[in-house]
């Protein structure tokens, strides 16, 4: 049983990715869309959303896979969209392993590319019933919030931790809720489960997040030079605000190091702050906090009134992991 | 003695004010530190708004040199970028020595009283209410002088601003400049404010740029100033001396040149807000009251414009006419688009600090969102779109299609007041796509004859009018914004992409979220209008072939078809609409693109049939 509910996420990702192939074939546009099938994605989101209409299967409901996996490849392609515009912004050179498609086809087609998939996605869900629509609105809106909030909030070390869990739960997040949301209603799961369906997706979503950022740490392993981007773009995640925020010497020093002066950050300077984040134990306190989020995640599933597999659900907890840093002090707690 | 108005420094702003005063019979204490003639860190430049507000002071101070515009030059190659060229009125160059004297000196002709070397230490303050200021001379005699009136012209770096009981908005909202004059310069015909830019430190570019203004006679203004919270003069000057090596290496107008005279530096306070610039008894003016322009830190004419409506306000509440707050409104509707922007740009910039890093990068690229930036601080306001009635249905088609373009407006403007005035100027723009929900409602209008303003008909056009913004702004981002990870440079591409792309994404969360409100037979009707647009771009954006179809014909077919099958009318009838509103809207201007739409659609073969196609509705 449990093996057949991962089987039916799998069925249906691949059967989802057929779909959105011949789609974009038809259309004349997979050349722009090439990410979508390669190898490095992880589906995460409409294994979420598949996942939440298999626990409404499995509780006796009659589910329309087809307007599952229009619901769940939606996600996937708003998903996509905000990626290609993402890697403009924030200049990265790789997507999955490639070439980001602002490098392989320029900035334009990136950009276009981007609206066209949040476009389709739109119409996709314009076909869903209702609420689903409506919810999609806003939750398209809290996103694009996000992103704008973030982009504010640049260079800010002294940004409040609970500042930044709420942007990211937007930015991140809220895409999240939405596909358990469109899963779980498309499956037919009753609305106090959905509500649970939907904190976990939540937790799970900034959890997701809180370890993405830590992976931005993660140094080259031939030359142990600093790979990441968010610490030149100054972008300061959790373990630079955790740093920062301390009242010692260290987060003096590290406030100092931060400080906007109009020049990027020196390669010397980013070791320091390494050493200073690892020293003062702040990537293991981010590594707690996002395992904290897992737990909460991992924890908000015992909720589920209907008797079930959860084994579809711990898998995605499964994808949710953090990054191998151990000079950093992260093997203390992962 | 007793004066009405004591004016603390006598740059243009408080010269201004005091002229203005002295000449109505008031009793003006005019109070400046230096002795004159003294110079002062400027660029020198007078925009023809500063020209015009100059000349309506009356104080006849001849213009050393007329100049067209402003051109953008690369700094690294000399290399020209653009022109903007004021149209009708020119600005001119007046060093500030000259332009500071005559006006002191023409506030002192009319009347008031000039006390230079004297310095104001402190204002004096009785119950929240300005009395006076206490005074040092420069052979160190302490007074104390009341007025009902006192006004603060004392510019970016005065003392008193800073403890005056205004609200605090002035944070470290500031660009820092310095400046050296040049002589033998030989000078072509064009005159013209250059700037230039990227100007870099350690290689990495700065947000600001280098000027060259042309000066009197032989003399040239060369200068660099960028934004930052904080000066860092020894980077100024290395800034400053790296642009003349520059300018002195391959500018043949500079072959020859020689500095006069050593660097001249100074902050220039910006983000100033009219709410804060008064207090009982009491009116900032000019820089002291941070109102140089955030974009490029020009102010002498807001610094002339806002002393003579001090000098005004002052004047009638010494007439006890009107009050003396009013002059913070005064300042807010002299030009209320300025107002509403000015003050968060500088905002703007200090949160997107690290990804704009060339002000001359971005003024120089022709793109959509740097047109609307640009246009955002010189531009005179665009006039609304205006459409005639056209045929029976006219009327009824523009005032629908106007409440839809509206309230698109005020859905983009609730987020940001920055980024509704960014939609605001790209709706004018003369490049970009015009208006498609009048197209929509047209279409309509073929097919039925019911009434065109039903809820989820203006849903849908403004669903469409966001649409039409967002794929401007994203089909207008080149493929020059650079190699990416290994280039540090923030250049005006990438720039022009970041603003354009978050822009364009906030667009389409609103627009998908007022398509999630439609009912459920109505939705795909909008989401398909959005994606016909954004799949034709896509489609042919890999392929080398030149265009198919522009992106206007690509939005008018979409708002035609959609028209249609809001209507009930069959996909030929619809695809047929379509066809006709694409070849309408090469039309040069809207009341035609309307006229031969409506002619096209009806000598289509099915135009005969069109009732029986779908008349219902």
């Amino acid at each position: 049983m449990s093996t057949e509910a991962s089987r039916l996420v799998n069925n249906q990702i691949e059967h989802l990715q057929e779909d959105a192939r011949s789609y974009f074939e038809r259309s004349d546009t997979a050349h722009l869309h090439s990410l979508l099938f390669s190898a490095g994605g992880k589906f995460l989101r409409p294994r979420l959303a598949i996942a939440c209409s298999g626990y409404g299967e499995a509780q006796g409901r009659r589910v329309e896979w087809e307007l599952v996996r229009r619901a769940a490849l939606a996600i996937e392609l708003a998903h996509m969209g905000t990626l290609y515009h993402d890697d403009i912004v924030d200049r990265s050179a790789t997507r999955r392993g490639v070439p980001a498609v602002h490098c392989r086809l320029g900035t334009r087609a990136a950009a276009i590319g981007g609206a066209h998939l949040l476009a389709r996605a739109n119409a996709l869900v314009a076909r869903l019933p209702d609420p689903l629509p409506r919810r999609w609105g806003i939750a398209s809106s809290r996103i694009a919030d996000g992103q704008l909030r973030e982009i504010e909030q640049v260079g800010s070390f002294d940004l409040a931790v609970d500042s930044y869990l709420s942007i990211a739960r937007r930015k991140t997040a809220t895409l999240f809720e939405l596909a358990a949301f469109f899963g779980g209603f498309l499956g037919g799961v009753p609305a106090t489960d959905l509500a649970v369906l939907g904190r976990f997706a939540g937790h799970l979503g900034l959890a997701f997040q809180l370890f993405d950022d830590l992976h931005d740490f993660v140094s080259e392993p031939a030359t142990h030079r600093y790979a990441g981007s968010d610490l030149r773009e100054r972008v300061y995640t959790l373990p630079v605000l955790y740093g920062c925020a301390r009242s010692d010497p260290a987060g003096a020093r590290l406030r100092q190091l931060l400080r906007d002066d109009g020049r990027p950050v020196r390669e010397d300077e980013i070791n320091i702050i390494l050493d200073l984040l690892a020293s003062t134990g702040a990537f293991a306190a981010a590594a707690r906090r996002a395992s904290e989020e897992r737990d909460l995640a991992r924890v908000s599933l015992l909720r589920l009134r209907g008797v079930t597999e959860r084994e579809s659900f711990e898998r995605l907890l499964d994808l949710v992991a953090p990054p191998r840093i151990p000079d950093r002090g992260l093997e203390k707690v992962t | 003695m007793n004066p009405d108005v004591i004016v603390v420094g006598a740059g243009p702003s408080g010269s201004s004010t005091a002229l203005l005063l002295a000449r109505s019979g008031a009793r003006v204490l005019l109070v400046e530190r230096s002795r004159f003639p003294r110079d002062k860190a400027c660029g020198d430049g007078l925009t023809p708004r500063g020209l015009a507000a100059l000349a309506r002071l009356g104080a006849s101070i001849p213009c050393q040199r007329q100049i067209g515009g402003v051109l953008v030059r690369d700094s690294k190659s000399v290399g020209l970028k653009a022109l903007l060229s004021w149209q009708g009125a020119p600005g001119g160059s007046i060093p500030r020595v000259d332009l500071d004297a005559q006006l002191a000196s023409a506030a002192s002709n009319a009347g008031a009283i000039l006390r230079d070397r004297t310095t104001a230490r402190s204002l004096i303050v009785e119950d929240g209410q300005v009395r006076g200021v206490s005074l040092r001379s420069h052979s160190g005699l302490l007074e104390t002088v009341r007025a009902p009136v006192t006004i603060i012209a004392e510019g970016s770096v005065g003392a008193l601003a800073r403890h005056a009981p205004v609200a605090p908005v002035r944070g470290r909202q500031a660009m820092f400049a310095v400046r050296r004059y040049y002589e033998q310069v030989r000078w072509d015909d064009s005159s013209l404010f250059e700037i230039y830019g990227p100007i870099e430190a350690e290689g990495f570019p700065l947000l600001g740029y280098a000027w060259v203004f042309p000066s009197s006679g032989d003399r040239a203004n060369v200068g660099v100033g960028y934004f930052a919270e904080y000066a860092q003069p020894k980077l100024l000057r290395n800034l400053l001396s790296n642009f003349e090596a520059i300018l002195c290496r391959s500018d043949p107008r500079f072959a020859v040149a020689r500095p006069a005279g050593r660097p001249l530096g100074a902050p220039i306070q910006i983000g100033g807000r009219s709410a804060s610039s008064q207090a009982p008894g009491l009116l900032l003016v000019g820089d002291a009251a941070g109102l140089p322009n955030p974009f490029w830190g020009e102010g002498l004419s807001h610094a002339l414009e806002s002393g003579a409506l001090a000098g005004q306000v002052a004047l009638k509440f010494l007439g006890g006419a009107s009050p003396l707050s009013s002059y913070g409104e005064a300042l807010a509707t002299r030009d209320p688009t300025y107002e509403r922007i000015a003050p968060s740009l500088p905002a703007f910039y200090r949160t997107a600090r690290q990804r704009i890093r060339s002000l001359a990068a971005l003024l120089s690229l022709d793109r959509p969102i740097t047109r609307a930036v640009f246009a955002l601080v010189n531009a005179e306001p665009s006039p609304p779109l205006r459409l005639a009635p056209i045929g029976a249905r006219g009327a009824e088609i523009a005032a629908a299609a106007h409440a839809a373009e509206q309230r698109a407006q005020r859905i983009a403007e609730r987020d940001r007041p920055f980024l509704g005035e960014i939609l605001r100027q790209l709706r004018s723009d003369p490049r970009a796509p015009g208006p498609v929900a009048p197209l929509f409602l047209a279409a309509q209008a073929e097919i039925s004859e019911a009434p065109l303003g039903s809820p989820a008909s203006q849903r849908i056009a403004v669903s469409l009018e966001l649409t039409r913004i967002a794929a401007f702004l994203v089909d207008g981002l080149d493929v020059d914004s650079q190699a990416p990870g290994a280039d540090r440079c923030r250049g005006g591409g990438w720039l022009a992409a970041t603003l354009g792309l978050s822009l364009a994404d906030r667009l389409l969360a609103r627009c998908f979220a007022t398509v999630g409100r439609l009912p459920e037979s109505k939705r795909e009707i909008a989401a398909d209008a959005a994606l016909e647009i954004f799949e034709g771009l896509a489609s042919e954006s890999g392929s080398a072939a030149p265009s198919e179809r522009s992106l206007s014909e690509r939005l008018a077919a979409a708002a035609a078809r959609a028209g249609a099958r809001f209507c009930g009318a069959t996909e030929d009838r619809a695809a047929e609409l379509a066809h006709a509103a694409a070849m309408a809207s090469a039309e040069a201007n809207f009341d035609r693109i309307l006229a031969r739409f409506r002619v096209l659609a009806r000598t289509s073969p099915h135009s005969l049939g069109r009732r029986s196609a779908g008349g219902n509705a």
